[in-house]
């Protein structure tokens, strides 16, 4: 699954350590997910689509 | 106010070190008192365990039972492959000795031990592959 992430991240000036407080979640978890290494579960995909406040299917897309 | 909640890393440390502790006061206590020691530190582990796996995100937890289902099964296959080496006269009888005055309760103990080693050597050979593999 590919994901818009790293760029999102990059407009609001966050760093995965920013982003992975905001998710309560650990900088590995954001690191594996912006590199489509792992794949978040449903909860999680929408609490990210929460944080940068759009939907699910603006930032992760199928490969 | 809301409290301080520990790391995962953090309640892992403290259930490490207070199994250890426990086990070691077990083991030299020895006899019932031992015995009850070393049910508390079993205790000790699961709750601080179980504690550590809560405060964890999806990702670790992932990681951890993808590494005990395999890892461990892998593990726990190779440590029962590797089980007659354990029966060989001399390999560790000198250890029977130290762990239990009974052969028998000695020999259970130093099965057991051999099993749950290759557990936790499938189990972290697997957590370190998958740790490489998603960087």
């Amino acid at each position: 699954m590919k994901n818009r992430i790293r760029v999102l991240r990059a407009e609001r000036g966050w760093t995965q350590a920013d982003l992975a407080q905001r998710l309560d979640v650990s900088r590995n978890s954001v690191n594996a997910i912006e590199n489509g290494k792992y794949d978040p579960s449903l909860p999680l995909a929408f609490a990210i689509a929460d944080v940068f406040k759009m939907k699910i299917e603006d930032i992760f897309q199928k490969d | 106010m809301s409290q301080p909640r520990l790391s995962a890393r953090s309640w892992r440390l403290i259930a490490a070190l207070g199994f250890w502790a426990l086990i070691a006061v077990a083991l030299f206590a020895r006899g019932t008192i031992g015995l009850a020691f070393a049910y508390a530190a079993g205790v000790w582990l699961v709750v601080f365990s179980l504690l550590a796996w809560r405060r964890q995100d999806e990702y670790v937890r992932a990681a951890q039972t993808f590494s005990w289902i395999f890892g461990g099964l892998l593990g726990l296959l190779a440590s029962l492959a590797f089980l007659p080496v354990l029966i060989q006269p001399g390999v560790l009888s000198p250890l029977l000795g130290w762990i239990s005055d009974d052969p028998a309760a000695a020999a259970f103990i130093l099965g057991a031990a051999w099993i749950v080693t290759g557990q936790l050597m499938g189990f972290l050979l697997c957590w370190v592959g998958w740790h490489i593999a998603k960087r």
